[in-house]
């Protein structure tokens, strides 16, 4: 709260400096707020004191129970994780309306209580299973729950959790598959990864302009790291050089091709509500994840080139777009990419050579004209906005 | 729609998924038939699931089985059992459940649980173990293991009750409680 306050101190002082309030309306302005911070600085204490006390006696009770919990017998112990489930969720119902920040709280504890009441009914009966199934099932039967709260802390859980069931599921299918298999394995994660991303992009352009608008922002937060991260592991030189005996290529990448063929279908469904335009982005993005999979499939010593290409290239779009839309976020996210990049390939080529001083010169001397370049069109861009508010 | 039924009828899916699991966990343990087989190599393991020990079967030894050489990775199999003591053996290896339907065959898969090393899993390769439960795969060879499982006639199988040295576990971690 005082951090809020400080900005907002802050954002007044410029309005001021520029013209926009007098100083006697930035006075009242400045007045009015303070007391409504620290109106809201009072509930917040309250609220989490409360919250603290809630949760140690919940974990004490939950401590309890885990202590005795051999002494149960079987129904006992279902009745028990049912109940206690079911009671969370009657709760998050129940305080939606009158304290909702506590009821998303709890109904957010209901969603990821699916993956303990699994794991506690397992123990009970000794299950294992070689697919992570559960959660699958765990993500899916949560989207229900995220549409009719409309709550962006589950979608954070189910996006989550949907993410890392992919990675799991599909390492799964590789480790099961005859044979050595670990490179094309990787390419069937990244290019399953740039699906996924396709597809968060193409749902994000279905939650704009709908109820669901403020899912959007939540839908497109894991794809730019994972945009980076999925190019950027297949850029490694050494396990595509290798020549190998032939591997069951089309195995390998059926879960990439699964993932594509998902994708577009999401795809074609934001683009036939929403416009290609809309879905450009996740397009784009489902192209390259084909590009790299052809390559994985016909021509494997191509792959680090091209994921190299798609990695940089990506980083400098990326950049433009936060130019464009003046997003500071995109643009050091970019640059920050495009920067560890470069280090990266250097400690991969040229750790040893001489070459490695004039690449980091060249490097070094791109950066900072790419500074010299932005830093101005950043002046620019606020020069234009001041002489457009007068 | 009341907005309450809305809200359950989004819930509720989760519960009747776990539901399932525990009921058609319970179905295979009062409807299947028991068998007893042998445990080698147990050992302790930890990780985000629990603590539990790894139950490698005696008829999963792909060494000991006649065709077993050839299955590859991943191949699902269903391995013919007849009772025997201390456990029943495994006979035959098929690639679908008998036509016998007094025939007890339990639904395996091949796996490689380290390079160059495989062996048939059947789903009931872990018995969890409560965080202050002794651990019966110490001392290392020490202890007799028998897997009580039940199998139904589509070859699933559920672990019913760990047996060590004879006894149930629960039975055998008060005794070496005291």
């Amino acid at each position: 709260m005082a951090r809020l306050g400080f900005r907002i101190e802050s954002a007044l002082d410029e309005l001021e400096r520029d013209g926009t309030l007098s100083n006697v309306q930035r006075a009242v302005v400045s007045e009015r707020v303070g007391r409504a911070v620290r109106a809201g600085l009072g509930f917040d204490l309250v609220a989490i004191v409360a919250t603290l006390g809630a949760v140690l006696v919940a974990a004490g009770v939950l401590y309890l129970l885990g202590y005795h919990w051999g002494d149960f017998s079987k129904g006992g112990k279902l009745a028990l994780v049912f109940g206690i489930w079911a009671a969370v969720h009657a709760g998050g119902y129940a305080l939606l309306e009158r304290r909702p920040f506590v009821g998303r709280a709890l109904t957010l504890v209901g969603v990821l209580a699916f993956g303990g009441a699994t794991s506690l009914v397992a123990q009970m009966y000794h299950l294992s299973a070689r697919y992570p199934w559960s959660v699958l099932a765990w993500w899916v039967l949560a989207i229900p729950i995220a549409l009719v709260t409309r709550s962006r802390a589950v979608l954070v859980a189910v996006v989550g959790v949907a993410l890392f069931w992919c990675m799991w599921h599909v390492g799964v299918w590789i480790e099961e598959l005859p044979g050595a298999h670990d490179r094309e394995g990787v390419a069937s994660i990244a290019v399953v990864v740039l699906a996924a991303c396709a597809a968060l992009l193409a749902l994000a352009a279905l939650a704009e302009r709908s109820r669901f608008e403020a899912f959007a922002a939540i839908l497109c937060a894991p794809v730019l790291p994972l945009l980076f991260l999925a190019p950027l592991v297949l850029a490694f030189h050494p396990p595509w050089s290798r020549t190998e005996t032939a591997v069951d290529l089309v195995a390998v990448l059926v879960p990439a091709t699964i993932g594509v063929v998902a994708a577009a279908l999401v795809l074609g469904t934001a683009s036939a509500r929403r416009g290609v335009r809309a879905a450009l982005e996740g397009w784009i993005v489902l192209g390259v994840a084909l590009l790299l999979a052809a390559c994985a499939l016909l021509a494997p010593v191509a792959v680090p080139a091209v994921a190299n290409l798609a990695y940089f290239a990506g980083a400098l779009f990326v950049v433009t777009l936060g130019v464009r839309a003046a997003r500071p976020v995109l643009v050091n996210a970019g640059v920050l990419a495009f920067v560890v990049g470069a280090i990266i390939r250097y400690f991969e080529y040229l750790f040893s050579r001489l070459e490695g001083a004039y690449a980091f010169l060249a490097t070094g001397a791109i950066l900072l004209l790419g500074a010299f370049v932005f830093e101005n069109r950043r002046r620019a861009l606020k020069r234009r906005l001041a002489e457009g508010a007068r | 729609m009341k907005p309450a039924l809305r809200h359950a009828l989004a819930v509720l899916p989760s519960f009747v998924a776990v539901a399932f699991i525990a009921f058609d966990s319970e179905r295979v343990l009062r409807t299947g038939t028991e068998v007893r087989l042998a445990v080698r190599a147990p050992e302790l393991q930890q990780d985000g699931s629990g603590r539990y020990v790894r139950l490698p079967l005696a008829i999963g030894d792909l060494a000991t089985l006649a065709g077993g050489a050839a299955l590859a990775t991943g191949d699902e199999v269903f391995v013919r059992v007849e009772p025997g003591e201390p456990a029943w053996r495994a006979v035959e290896l098929l690639h679908a459940p008998p036509a016998d339907e007094h025939a007890v065959a339990l639904r395996g898969r091949v796996v490689e649980v380290r390079v160059g090393t495989r062996e048939l899993v059947f789903d009931v390769d872990r018995y969890f173990l409560p965080d202050r439960g002794a651990d019966p795969s110490l001392p290392s060879g020490a202890h007799a293991l028998v897997a009580v499982v039940r199998v139904t006639p589509s070859g699933a199988c559920g672990l019913a009750e760990l047996l060590v040295d004879g006894v149930p576990w629960s039975e055998w971690d008060a005794r070496a409680a005291h």
